[in-house]
């Protein structure tokens, strides 16, 4: 049985200095507004729980603020880091190579949800009580002509 | 998500008492062009006749950030203010002729500070006006996580507000506008001092800053804890 690990809302995201998405709200649902244009991440810290042993895949929630069933595609990164771990957090990032969902159809409606699964084949062996970032970002090769509003991302162990 | 100011708009409170005792202020601004007179006002208090005010800017084609009195002002040297860029901005007032202090951070932490011999007004403020429209010098671009307190705050407190947009400290806030939502006069901070709107601000594209939330981390129900399927565990404060 699958469990939720992680529930990333916007609310938690922190962002790079340039090219993120907008934290606002559509109807007071706070939302992440991933742009059609410009490519966008924003990541989040948290600590992996204990327990943590299977692999992981992120379902993002998302809808658009247009209709149409042209196709959004996320990228997810994952960034763990063992105390102890030769890894220089004062000279960069090491986030492991990008999870590519496959190019999703949103919905025919404007503002109704769909989900984007994105399995984490790249997880940087993360392991329990590792310090852990995620990285989402939109690749905006996809098709949606409109902002990606992202509600939730939820982090699950097979 | 952020308020834009147009020189044309503001929000505006009469009839405060705040700005004749400590007060303080800090905000994450983004100016896109410089008022045609003065590079335009972040915020400014002043009494009528405009004998006494405060104002905190960015001086005349140096993008210096600056605090000023009808006493004296002063600039902060580094990091400068340019066009098209955010930065967070704070200062702080005790009451009576006790200097102020101004700050300015950039994205990636640097910080400037100055000092100087402004003073609180003398008179009974009556009008405390963001981006100040009002004055014709209002400021060109945009504004998000606006919190005034009346108290003197510390350069510790305004770092520690810099990064969320959620207030930190919550003694003696007066007024909190995140503009998460877009524009907006309403008071956040549960003290009911709605602000009024002049012009009709618009929303844009916000700073690169949080909420200042945690995210939910889920314990393992296999090791045994006394925890029921989907209990969310709200771990990490950021």
């Amino acid at each position: 049985m699958a469990t939720t690990r992680f529930a990333l809302t916007p609310e938690s995201a922190h962002f790079p200095s340039t090219n993120f998405p907008a934290l606002s709200t559509v109807n007071a649902r706070p939302v992440l507004a991933f742009d059609t244009t410009t490519a966008e991440t924003c990541y989040w810290t948290v600590v992996a729980p204990q327990g943590l042993a299977g692999a992981l895949s992120a379902i993002i929630h998302v809808f658009g603020n247009a209709a149409g069933t042209n196709t959004v595609i996320f990228g997810v990164s994952v960034e763990a880091v063992t105390p102890g771990d030769a890894t220089d957090l004062d000279a960069g990032t090491s986030f492991d190579t990008v999870n590519t969902s496959g190019a999703v159809a949103m919905p025919a409606t404007q503002g109704h949800q769909t989900s984007v699964s994105v399995t984490l084949t790249n997880a940087d062996s993360i392991a329990a009580g590792d310090y852990v970032r995620i990285s989402l970002a939109r690749d905006i090769s996809d098709t949606f002509a409109a902002d990606a509003y992202v509600t939730l991302v939820e982090i699950r162990e097979a | 998500m952020a308020v834009v100011f147009a020189n044309t708009q503001a929000y505006t409170r009469n009839s405060d008492q705040l700005t004749v005792g400590s007060h303080s202020f800090c905000a994450w601004i983004y100016r896109t062009s410089a008022n045609s007179v003065l590079p335009g006002l972040f915020i400014a208090a002043w009494d009528t006749p405009q004998t006494d005010y405060l104002y905190f800017d960015t001086t005349s084609g140096t993008d210096l950030l600056e605090l000023a009195s009808n006493e004296a002002n002063f600039q902060v040297a580094s990091p400068t203010f340019p066009l098209n860029v955010w930065r967070f901005v704070a200062y702080s007032q005790p009451s009576g002729a006790n200097n102020g202090t101004a700050w300015i951070w950039d994205t990636a932490g640097t910080m400037g500070t100055a000092s100087g011999a402004t003073r609180c007004p003398t008179n009974t403020i009556v009008t405390f006006s963001i981006a100040s429209a009002a004055t014709g010098y209002g400021l060109l671009g945009r504004m998000a996580g606006a919190k005034l307190w009346s108290a003197a705050l510390t350069q510790a407190e305004f770092e520690r507000e810099m990064w969320s947009l959620r207030p930190q400290r919550m003694a003696n806030l007066h007024s909190w506008l995140p503009w998460v939502g877009g524009a907006s006069g309403v008071d956040y901070s549960g003290s009911g001092n709605t602000w009024t709107a002049a012009g009709s601000p618009t929303s844009g594209d916000g700073p690169p800053v949080g909420w200042g939330a945690a995210p939910y981390i889920i314990g393992n129900p296999a090791a045994g804890r006394v925890i029921g399927p989907g209990t969310i565990w709200p771990t990490v404060t950021m």
